[in-house]
Parts: C-alpha cells; structure tokens; sequence
C-alpha cells in the first residue's frame, strides 16, 4: 500500500493512542495477573491493526474487528502463559481482606479459606439457578444493570433476584455455620 | 476494624480470589463480545456460566465492555483519516453510495405508504357518496329517500325533465322589460 507520509503519520498516531488505551485497560481490569505483558499486547495490537490496514485499506474499520484483534490478542497471550508451567505468575497486589492463599498465614488458616470458599459454593448451588446466576454476578463485580444485561431481565428484576438469593445464600450459609457478609 | 467486621466484608472478596485462581477453557473473541454486548445465544449463556464461576472470565468480560467505546472511536478516527486522504476520495465515494441505498430503500417505503393512503382515502370518500345512507345507518335508509348521485345527475333524466317543467328564468314570458329604457307612457 502507497501512504503519503503524512498520512502514514497520522495512522500511526492513531493506533499509538489506541495501544496506549488498551495498555491501560488491561492494567485497569488486572489482566496482568494472569502472565500477560500489557507492554507486549500494546504492540502485539499495533502490528496487527497496521497488518490489517495494509492488507485491505478500504476494509471498513468496525468497533467489531478492532475489538476482535484485541480480544483475541489478550485470550492468545493468556494461553501461552498458561502454556508456560515453569514461568511463575506474576505477584499481584492483593485487596485488603482474607485471600484464598496468603503467603504469610499458616496451613491452618489458607485451609481454612479454602473451606468457606467450598461452603460458599456448596450454599450457592442450593439456589434456584437465576437467584444463583445473579447472586454469583454480584459477587464478581457486576452492577445491578450489567447483570440484568446479562440475564435478559431489566434492572428492577435483576435486584429482586439478587436480594432474594443473598437473603437465601445468608441463611444457609449461617446454617453451616459462617457468620459473614458480602459487599452488598 | 474488629475481626468480625472484617470477616463481614470478606466472603465476596474471598470468592472473587479463589474464583480468579481457577484455571477454565478461555473463552472465544466473538462470543465474549457477543455477551459484553448483551446478545443472548447458546454460546453467549455457556460463557455466563463460566463467569460466574471465573474470575479470569469476569475480569476478560470487564475488559471487553470498556475496550468497547475506544474501538469506536478508533475506527471512526481511522476512517475519517482515510477519507479526507487523497486517494481516500474513491473509498468515500463508495461509502456515501452504499449509505444512499438504504436511504431510496425507504423514501420509497414512505411513499408506497403515503400513495397507498391517498387511494383508501379517495376509495373511502367515493364509497360514503354512493353511499351516503350507509353512513346514517340502517335505521334511517328506510325513511329519507336516497338522494341522487351528484357525478352523474346531469344524466338523470327524471330530474331533467323536473327541470325542464319550470319555465326558464331568463326567457319567462313575465319578463319585465329594461327600466331605464323603457318608454315613457305619460309622455310629460
């Protein structure tokens, strides 16, 4: 492809601010805890998009392929350091609270952690399947919205479901004898 | 903070950890973007399934909706670069083309509909000047005689001849003659 150097300049630019973006997404979103460089699928991304351009410069440039070179970028990224064994995963900086394995805690207490967590699952598959769906959404994260999105339900609807399966999760699990709360 | 108000707030961070540490098949580009955008297929409720279960799949899910906007962006910006470009002319070309069609596609939808309109409406104000006792409902059509069609009244020989009864107004024989020039009688 013949690129007036202007032209060149300005593309460039503009996949540059873009791997920037993605740069920070991907450190924002903690993806870097699972092997992944954001430095190296900032250019991964780049190279791949230029490719692209210089392939077909009149392929029409939708949100969808953009998002796919860089979905697939990260998913092939992840895979080949999950690929790695020997390659310890990087350290990430834990958020305050009990974690599933602390380095400084004795067997007892990781043992411990794993065993709520067991009884958590055990108490959450006891709920009726969209009680549980919207319970565990929660619990990873996700907004009231997002969850109805998710579910095919409205908002309203997603939060009846998310109060009830939390009231049911709670009495169950105090039932197994953990007496504890979620971010709700 | 006290150890059972910590303890509280830590069951939701504990499932989020233990959860991200499970190890699960990744998911497809095309389907985590279907979900991000809140399609609903069979794969679409499969990679559900594994969010709630994964954290890694959440975080990719996280990922996918914010990653959503900047691509838009890009790709508006990488198409207004190359169409201001010289030799981006042609491609713009094409575009505004492409984006004509379905716009003829429905001005002349619109105009299918507004035609189809006019005739039910002329269809319907015909019908009602046949027709008028149809209009007043049955209980009436029997009483009031039907009145005579007004297109073709000149056709109605009957009315015709009703008309032709009355003397005509201009060439009446009680015509009464000009006053200003008429004779005067008195001959003062």
């Amino acid at each position: 492809m013949s690129l007036d150097p202007a032209l060149r300049t300005r593309l460039h630019r503009l996949l540059a601010d873009y791997g920037a973006k993605v740069r920070i997404l991907i450190d924002g979103h903690g993806l870097g805890q699972y092997g992944i460089d954001p430095a190296d699928i900032e250019q991964e991304v780049r190279i791949r998009l230029w490719k692209a351009l210089e392939r077909d410069r009149n392929a029409a440039f939708h949100t969808s392929f953009i998002q796919r070179v860089v979905l697939t970028t990260v998913i092939d990224a992840i895979r080949a350091a999950n690929s790695r064994p020997s390659e310890p995963l990087p350290e990430v900086g834990f958020d305050a609270g009990m974690e599933f394995v602390e380095p400084t805690a004795g067997p007892e207490r990781n043992a411990s952690g794993l065993a709520e967590f067991d009884r958590i699952v055990a108490c959450m598959a006891e709920l009726p399947e969209r009680r549980r769906k919207a319970v565990a959404l929660h619990l990873q994260g996700f907004s009231l919205r997002e969850i109805g999105t998710f579910s095919g339900t409205s908002e309203e609807a997603a939060r009846k479901l998310l109060d009830r399966g939390l009231q049911m999760l709670r009495e169950s699990l105090a039932g197994s004898g953990i007496v504890g709360d979620f971010d709700d | 903070m006290t150890d059972s108000k910590r303890h509280k707030t830590d069951l939701g961070s504990l499932y989020r950890r233990v959860s991200r540490s499970r190890v699960t098949a990744l998911p497809q580009a095309d389907v985590l973007m279907a979900l991000a955008e809140g399609e609903h297929s069979e794969a679409t409720e499969r990679l559900l399934g594994e969010v709630t279960r994964s954290g890694m799949h959440a975080d990719l899910l996280r990922f996918a909706q914010a990653l959503a906007p900047e691509s838009a962006r890009l790709g508006v910006e990488l198409e207004q670069a190359l169409e201001v470009s010289p030799s981006g002319h042609a491609r713009s070309q094409r575009h505004s083309a492409r984006r004509a069609i379905p716009r003829r596609n429905w001005l002349r939808a619109v105009a299918s509909v507004a035609a189809g309109l006019v005739v039910a409406v002329a269809v319907w104000s015909l019908q009602r000047t046949h027709n008028p006792s149809s209009a007043q409902g049955t209980a009436t059509a029997g009483v009031s005689p039907a009145s005579d069609d007004r297109i073709f009244a000149a056709l109605d020989e009957g009315r015709a001849a009703r008309q032709s009864a009355k003397p005509d107004q201009i060439f009446r024989t009680d015509f009464k003659g000009d006053r200003i020039f008429k004779p005067q009688s008195s001959g003062g």
